[in-house]
């Protein structure tokens, strides 16, 4: 478990991430990953990987030389399934802005207990509130709304 | 009278889009219509003297008033940049906050020049033949109606895109407001240009305009800003209250799966994060972490628990994922 700060410190992070990322035309789970594709300026391919069924591990990211690679495990919950994409998406994301980054390798979405895990986490939920549009709900009503 | 009326409209603005419910990440219009609802309060003459002698009796309030009208304008272009769905780019944001800060420091430089020693509130009338005010005011009113061309500009292009009949309406009321202003800076100018070179006749005539464009362009920007705002509160306002009973019927089976594991937890208390952090984020967290608890430790969850499970994601998400490519 994290202290409150290390805590704090994960929010933050997530915190800047999300604010410098270019949201304005995000409206699908697709525009992200093209929004992410575009930001590393290389392909970026997800793909549902069954061996990952029932395991601990739901999600990874691989970022090879060539593209990034996100797998997830398949879920009966669509929420639950995109919940494991915007993870890996935000493990990309953090790796893009911040100074302590990784940098290339893979990040693996099983359990929150390091602060790596808990960044990519609330910026994932960030993303998920971003997607949570309705509807009608654009980018006009998201400012002006 | 019709400052009062102006400052009182805008003020509806900012009121409205603080109303429990209104939400949105991007907050940079509230912060537009703070600083012009403050910059058109300065206006009125009462206010305008007893602020400047609170800041020494020597216009300060006019600058900050100025000020506030520019910052104002910034924040609108940003926010508008963004309702179009293509973020600027670093280079074009640092252009518009260098363009903003150039101007800022040219008009607090340009005030500092005028001899101006009693309050007025009639400035430019009063001060205006000195040159420093006249190229203050210039300054002032070339970065106001430059920013809101390109606003326009942002409206008109973007309009024919939007897919409600409501939003594209806005976009060009908003439009036509930015417009106005474009013509208000351009009159104002005008003004000033035949003040400093003593045309009065001039002056008088040119500022027959002024007037009307003034109480148009800030009808017609209020209008264009508020309409999607109604909505959107009504909307939000009621799905706030659905989730937020979905999450109560939650709680029992968060506790008896996630709630017991901290390595499954982002948050110590759910029902903090549900007073804290708005309704419909703490249920997207709670359906993730007993799915979590459900996955990892092959929690059951009775048929009940799985309807409302079911409910909630079907409050939250909007469509169904999948796999996909993208290519850079």
């Amino acid at each position: 478990m994290l202290t409150a700060g290390e805590g704090r410190a994960a929010a933050a992070r997530a915190r800047r991430a999300f604010r410098s990322f270019p949201t304005g035309g995000v409206q699908q789970l697709t525009d992200l990953e093209a929004a992410v594709c575009q930001r590393r300026g290389r392909p970026l391919q997800v793909v549902e990987w069954p061996p990952l069924a029932g395991g601990s591990v739901c999600g990874v990211w691989l970022a090879t030389e060539a593209r990034d690679l996100v797998l997830h495990a398949p879920a009966a919950s669509p929420l639950h399934a995109q919940q494991f994409i915007l993870h890996e998406l935000a493990h990309i994301v953090l790796d893009g802005t911040d100074d302590d980054a990784c940098g290339e390798g893979w990040f693996a979405r099983s359990v929150f207990t390091d602060a790596a895990e808990i960044a990519a986490e609330l910026l994932a939920d960030r993303f998920a509130a971003l997607l949570r549009a309705k509807p009608g709900r654009t980018p006009f009503e998201r400012v002006f709304g | 009278m019709i400052q009062v009326t102006i400052a009182a409209l805008m003020w509806c603005v900012v009121a409205g889009a603080l109303l429990p419910g209104v939400r949105g990440g991007e907050r940079s219009v509230l912060a537009a219509a703070l600083c012009i609802a403050v910059s058109l309060t300065l206006n009125i003459d009462v206010l305008y003297r007893m602020t400047d002698r609170a800041l020494g009796g020597a216009n300060h309030a006019e600058l900050v008033a100025d000020l506030m009208l520019m910052a104002g304008v910034s924040f609108l272009l940003r926010g508008l940049s963004r309702t179009t769905g293509l973020a600027a780019s670093r280079g074009e944001r640092r252009a518009r906050g260098a363009a903003a800060g150039v101007a800022a420091a040219a008009v607090t430089v340009l005030f500092l020049l005028i001899r101006a020693p009693h309050t007025s509130t009639r400035f430019m009338l009063d001060y205006g033949a000195e040159p420093a005010a006249a190229a203050y005011s210039i300054v002032q009113f070339t970065y106001v109606g430059a920013a809101m061309s390109r606003l326009a500009v942002i409206c008109l292009r973007h309009a024919p895109e939007h897919p409600h009949r409501l939003e594209r309406g806005s976009f060009r009321v908003l439009a036509a407001g930015a417009f106005g202003v474009c013509l208000l800076s351009a009159d104002i100018i005008g003004m000033d240009i035949a003040h400093v070179t003593a045309h009065l006749m001039t002056m008088r005539a040119v500022s027959a305009l002024y007037e009307p464009v003034y109480v148009g362009a800030a009808v017609l920007l209020a209008a264009g800003y508020c309409l999607p705002a109604v909505r959107g509160a009504v909307r939000s306002l009621r799905d706030e209250r659905r989730s937020r009973e979905l999450a109560a019927a939650l709680l029992p089976t968060w506790r008896r799966t996630a709630g017991s594991d901290d390595a499954l937890r982002l948050t110590a208390s759910t029902a903090r994060m549900v007073r804290a952090g708005g309704a419909e984020g703490a249920l997207h967290r709670m359906v993730v972490e007993i799915r979590d608890a459900c996955l990892q430790h092959g929690d059951q969850l009775s048929s009940v628990e799985e309807q409302l499970l079911d409910a909630a994601e079907r409050q939250l998400l909007p469509a169904p994922g999948g796999a996909s490519t993208v290519d850079a």
